[in-house]
């Protein structure tokens, strides 16, 4: 599973782990301990003066001083056996904004002022009658005092509570996110490795732009993985096992109403998501389709002009794009219906219930209602319905980033070919193939029978048309395929008797499209090999006489290549390409010639640099241009895989074969 | 910023009512969000003054149901009814892009690339359709709502303690737009690193040969991890910054409810402020969030979506210089004549001209064939024909009749052209081949590709005309896509046939095939051949050999032979290579052949 295999990698960093994971659970509990603080400051001190008062004497403790007397609630009471006493008892109240004095102990039950008295019906429907007394404003201030302290206290602790909270956040963000650009940087870092072990074949199957989407693409997924998708899973699952336990402890019953609306979210949550999966399939598929279209349209305007097809195309890109839109509504209407509106709609109807409780449980005989709960709980709903809602907005991500995960280790899984160190000295460079065939796959054979040996030194052209299996005899020389059918010898050993690694340091190649590495010329020529110095670099450029090369920009071979190359003409590139095989010196070079169209004046300094470059070097030229080819000492004219004809130049054309067909073809045009 | 408004103000204009109607339930909705905080206040309240009575109680449950199932449909409304608005923005802008780009001519693309315009027709117009919906949203609903619940706070709860909480917001709210700024920073270097190292991966990849070869497996390996590790640290230094921000607008929000609770409960105690108005104060600064958030977002927003219209009305904007004309004449469906009278064309933004007085005639039946070097002229001919530029000096005339008097879709009407550049649509072959022709039968089909000696490839293929080429299918090889070419073209069953060096592809065999089918196929009916191979317009009825834009040689074969010059060198050379396959060292020969 691939969300396992990614956790394997973050399990390397256990201590980060372990503090991620630490401070979030730290976190939660703050915040679930947040809402107590004000809920305690409501019921204790606010409401909480309704609360019994003792008739104490001044030094009994924190006491108010009201009507010559001192009076104050148990909590603040040094003996309370000696004070709390039903006789000591005296009581305020606050009837629809008037506070009142009870002097003495009150009965529970509903309350309300009436011809002068405070009357008190209780649950049996018994009605008691208590004389009062109005309080003043600076007599209810008086009684409020003994709270200023403990509520400045409570504040202070909340807002402590609350910069340890920012401190613990900001930690569990910044690790969870480190960890995961850890893991991602560990399993780039894989892929850079597997990518130079994989055989080239895979590279030839597989377009380049989907490997680079795999290393980098599909493994930034992985960042918000932990950086988000994770954190909010984790976080919503101990938020609502640690809101309802906080809930319950508060008021069970009312807990227990709450919960009944979870599962509807739950089961919206589902619908939606099977929607909304259906919707975006379409509409993804739609948006590509556009793309495609409109992509392909302006590369082709001459041709949909030239054949008076712009409205017929217009309609086809129309039948997309109203489809696209016609599904984007319907996703919009959905994300109407739920997402942040179904969120508010529950919020509200938590509201009312809590209210209706509350309210209900205050028609009838009462306590003192507890309104620190309502809000604890309205805090505690709150806390909890976010979470909720990013889980499901988090859900899509989080299957995104297993496909994009599974993807890339689709790649790591590949089999490779590992790489080795050794070297071996070089060779003189006599090759031979020896009944060689060779097939890319199954019986196809590109190659056949193949017996052609060069002598150290010299120079073997190689021509045929399209399909002949001329490129291929690159990809087996060098190894890059394997090949089981016939030897290929160098200097009388099998090649494959050496690891391709040391057998390779004694081949170079120049490829038919030079395409050259971002990176300086000097760097481009001596591919991040040290042992090569500027100077050897300088020297191969005026040998094969690319001085140009050098003088055509202030920085010299230090200029910077532009992408693609862009700075060099192709001319240029290919001799760059040539620099690049002079400095390495193999003993065997294999040259993929270019087809692309050059001046005549690079085409001569091409020719003057092949010149240079073959020499005492075992040369495969792969022949395009005929008038490469001409000086070659031995000429293998390739039809279907086989060698039809062999031999030089003025010999093959006396013979009026196949070469003496191509030949000519290719001078009738420029 | 609000110039983006007024840019897109057409599209409101046109959609009034769907905005009238949408910012009104917006507000309602606002409006319901901010009673409900009320609701619970007047609840608590009740509950703790006593006053609640079983019908209140009702009463007030009932307001509070009211409210949340009103607002929930209304809510749904103008979510609907705005977003909707965007989405509509979008296609009606997607559509006019592409209906605009099918207009141009040209000119047109060769100054705009085609990826360039890509861009615009898609992270451009989310831009702008992000404005159009949710940009409108922030800004409509952000000031409303911030209005309203302020409004709540101060005149129906305490105007002293509102002014007192909003000072640690304000401050706060600077210091987010800072960090924003320096959020921004850091996420340009990290995509800048990304970037970075996306390159180096594909480099890698695409010179796997190259690495393999000189054996530098391991630096490779060691300059992607330089690379990855460079993406790691701006990320990291990213998260630095980004992490802040959340913590930030909390301490903001701390800051304030402590006050509020602090000083809120000193008013309790004086009598200033109920317990009721304390929790619905308390809520009402929770709510103050969003708006906040999304006054930042909205500048962000606005600011893209200005720049991205720019970008596509910069497009819209531009007008084809090949305009048709103000009361086309026709001139169809017989075709009589095509003339090129003195033409001279230079292209635009070009010093020197392509073509220079050129004059041809080439009547009913009759083949012309235009030869020489490249650069010479040959294709401008080609594309003045077409009428794909706009033509100032001298006149190409069919009929008599100035092309420039005639509708685009007529004159291209007479024409069947098969481009240099091998063009194909994804899609199935037998629609590529009958792209001219939507509704061709399966025999006609069938014919063209015979004509175009395509038959034999269609053998080698599992599906034959069904098969499916382009992106997701077969790629053809060269030869193959022009001999597709050609069928596309002779299904039309063209007055004139252009050949635009089309049979450069196919080998000599394979070429004599396809021209005589087309003399079969199309006697009487025109051709114009443009050809490096001298032997594919030797029996062209004249010759016109271009050099450096200007008619150097015209005539027929024999003519051109017999004047001894370019013409009559190079079909000798051709022809001498036939014979003794072997160059003599003469300079101007190579010059010349191999320009």
């Amino acid at each position: 599973m691939t969300l396992r295999r990614i956790w394997k990698y973050a399990s390397k960093y256990k201590a980060l782990v372990f503090v991620s994971l630490f401070s979030l659970f730290l976190a939660i509990g703050i915040e679930l301990l947040l809402p107590i603080c004000f809920k305690t400051i409501i019921d204790d001190h606010l409401i909480g003066i309704e609360k019994p008062w003792y008739e104490v004497d001044e030094s009994a403790g924190k006491t108010v001083r009201y009507g010559g007397r001192h009076y104050a609630q148990e909590r603040n009471l040094r003996d309370k056996e000696l004070w709390v006493t039903e006789e000591n008892e005296v009581r305020i109240f606050l009837i629809n904004n008037v506070f009142y004095f009870v002097d003495e102990a009150v009965a529970g039950g509903a309350k309300e002022i009436a011809d002068g008295k405070l009357v008190v019906t209780d649950d049996d429907g018994n009605i008691y009658a208590y004389d009062y007394a109005v309080l003043a404003g600076e007599d209810v201030l008086a009684f409020y005092r003994p709270a200023i302290r403990p509520i400045a206290e409570l504040v202070a602790f909340y807002v402590i509570l609350n910069v340890l909270l920012i401190i613990i956040t900001y930690a569990y963000r910044y690790n969870f996110f480190k960890l995961g650009n850890k893991v991602t940087y560990d399993i780039r870092c894989e892929a850079f490795r597997k990518i130079q072990k994989l055989p080239v074949s895979y590279f030839d199957k597989t377009p380049a732009g989907k490997i680079v989407a795999r290393v980098t693409n599909d493994t930034q997924t992985i960042i918000d993985l932990f950086a988000r998708t994770l954190i909010v899973f984790i976080s919503a699952v101990v938020l609502f096992v640690g809101i309802y336990i906080s809930m319950f402890a508060l008021n069970a019953k009312l807990a227990a109403y709450t919960l009944a609306l979870i599962p509807l979210l739950l089961l919206w949550g589902t619908i939606y998501r099977r929607k909304a999966k259906k919707y975006n399939e379409v509409i993804r598929g739609e948006n590509a389709e556009i793309n495609a279209y409109l992509n392909q349209s302006i590369k082709g305007m001459e041709i949909i002009q030239a054949f008076n097809r712009e409205d017929l195309c217009f309609e086809e890109f129309e039948h997309h794009n109203r489809r696209y839109y016609s599904y984007r509504k319907k996703m919009q209407m959905l994300n109407a219906a739920g997402s942040f509106n179904l969120i508010q709609t529950f919020r509200r109807l938590i509201y009312a219930i809590i209210i209706l409780y509350f309210g209900w449980g205050a028609l009838g005989v009462q306590n003192i209602v507890e309104v620190g709960v309502i809000y604890a709980f309205v805090e505690y709903m709150n806390k909890l319905i976010n979470p909720i809602q990013q889980v499901f907005s988090n859900l899509d991500v989080f299957e995104q980033s297993m496909v994009s995960g599974s993807r890339v280790f689709y790649l790591l899984d590949q089999e490779e070919i590992p790489l080795h160190n050794d070297e071996i000295p070089r060779f003189k460079g006599d090759i031979e193939f020896k009944n060689f065939s060779f097939a890319y796959e199954n019986d196809h054979y590109v190659l056949k029978n193949i017996n052609l040996k060069v002598e150290a030194g010299r120079t073997v052209a190689i021509v045929g048309h399209t399909g002949s299996g001329k490129s291929s005899l690159m990809n087996v020389l060098l190894r890059f395929y394997d090949f089981s059918e016939g030897e290929i010898l160098i200097d009388g050993r099998d090649i494959r008797s050496f690891s391709r690694q040391a057998f390779r340091r004694h081949i170079g190649i120049v490829l038919q499209d030079p395409t050259l590495f971002s990176g300086t010329v000097a760097e481009n020529i001596r591919l991040n090999n040290p042992a090569i110095s500027d100077g050897m670099i300088e020297e191969a450029l005026r040998k094969i006489g690319a001085d140009r090369i050098i003088e055509k920009y202030a920085k010299g071979i230090h200029e910077r290549v532009a992408e693609m190359g862009a700075n060099y003409s192709v001319g240029e590139r290919q001799l760059i390409s040539f620099a690049r095989a002079l400095v390495y010196d193999p003993a065997v070079l294999v040259l993929d010639e270019a087809t692309a169209n050059i001046d005549t004046e690079t085409e001569q300094l091409i020719q003057k640099a092949l010149k240079v470059v073959k020499e005492n070097r075992t040369t495969f030229i792969i022949a395009h241009r005929l008038s490469t080819v001409k000086d070659a000492s031995q000429i293998v004219v390739l039809d279907a895989g086989r060698i039809v004809e062999r031999g030089n130049h003025e010999e093959l054309m006396a013979r009026r074969g196949q070469y003496y067909e191509m030949y000519r073809a290719q001078m009738q045009q420029p | 910023m609000f110039s983006m408004f007024k840019k897109i103000w057409w599209y409101i204009k046109a959609n009034w009512l769907r905005y009238v109607l949408a910012i009104t339930f917006l507000n309602l909705a606002s409006l319901a969000s901010v009673i409900a905080p009320k609701l619970l206040e007047a609840g608590i309240d009740k509950i703790v003054n006593k006053t609640i009575t079983k019908s209140s109680l009702l009463a007030l449950f009932g307001m509070m149901i009211a409210v949340t199932v009103g607002g929930y449909l209304i809510s749904w409304l103008w979510n609907y009814l705005l977003f909707g608005a965007s989405i509509k923005l979008e296609y009606t802008i997607r559509r006019n892009y592409f209906r605009h780009l099918l207009k141009m001519d040209s000119h047109f693309f060769d100054k705009n690339s085609s990826g360039d315009l890509m861009t615009r027709a898609t992270v451009d117009l989310n831009a702008i359709a992000m404005t159009a919906g949710y940009g409108i949203l922030t800004l409509v609903d952000s000031v409303v709502y911030l209005i309203m619940i302020l409004f709540m706070m101060m005149y129906t709860i305490s105007f002293k303690l509102t002014i007192i909480v909003l000072i640690p917001i304000v401050f706060i709210g600077l210091g987010v737009k800072i960090l924003g700024e320096k959020i921004h920073a850091a996420y340009a270097q990290s995509q800048i690193a990304f970037g970075e190292m996306n390159n180096l991966v594909l480099e890698s990849i695409i010179g796997i040969r190259v690495t393999k070869a000189y054996v530098q497996e391991h630096a490779e390996i060691e300059k992607l991890k330089a690379s990855g590790a460079n993406a790691y640290r701006k990320n990291n230094r990213l998260v630095r910054i980004n992490a802040l921000f959340d913590p930030l607008f909390r301490a903001a929000f701390t800051a304030a409810s402590a006050i509020a609770f602090g000083v809120g409960a000193y008013l309790v105690f004086r009598r200033e402020l109920t317990p009721g108005q304390l929790v619905s104060f308390v809520v009402y600064l929770g709510m103050l969030g969003w708006p906040m958030f999304a006054l930042g977002d909205l500048v962000n927003i606005m600011s893209r979506g200005n720049a991205s219209y720019d970008r596509i009305d910069n497009i819209m904007s531009q007008t084809p210089e090949v305009k048709e004309p103000a009361a086309p004449v026709a001139v169809g469906p017989t075709f009589k004549k095509l003339e090129f009278r003195d033409v001279t064309f230079a292209y635009p933004g070009s010093e020197f001209p392509a073509v220079e007085n050129i004059s041809f005639t080439l009547e009913k039946g009759k083949t012309l064939g235009i030869v020489g070097k490249t650069g010479s002229g040959k294709t401008t001919i080609i594309r003045l024909l077409l009428k794909q530029y706009c033509l100032r000096k001298g006149e190409v005339a069919i009929n008599g009749v100035n092309i420039k008097d005639i509708a685009a879709g007529e004159v291209r009407g007479f024409f069947g052209y098969v481009p240099q550049e091998h063009i194909l649509f994804s899609g199935a072959i037998y629609k590529n081949i009958a792209f001219g022709k939507e509704n061709a039968g399966a025999e006609e089909i069938g014919a063209a590709a015979a004509a175009a000696a395509f038959q034999k490839d269609l053998e080698t293929f599992d599906d034959g005309l069904d098969t499916v080429v382009g992106e997701h299918g077969v790629t053809l090889s060269g030869g193959q896509k022009q001999r597709l070419a050609i069928a596309r073209a002779l299904i039309l069953d063209p007055e004139i046939l252009i050949l635009d060096d089309s049979l450069s592809a196919v080998d000599g065999t394979t070429e004599a095939e396809i021209l005589q089918n087309l003399k079969k196929a199309r006697k009487g009916k025109s051709a114009i051949i443009v050809a490096h191979r001298l032997t594919a317009v030797e029996r062209a009825d004249e010759i016109i050999v271009m050099d450096n834009g200007r008619i150097a040689e015209r005539g027929s074969h024999e003519e051109l032979m017999k004047l001894g010059k370019w013409y009559y060198r190079q079909y000798t050379r051709q022809q001498l290579t036939y014979k003794t396959g072997v160059e003599k060292d003469d300079p101007s020969a190579d010059l010349e052949i191999r320009e």
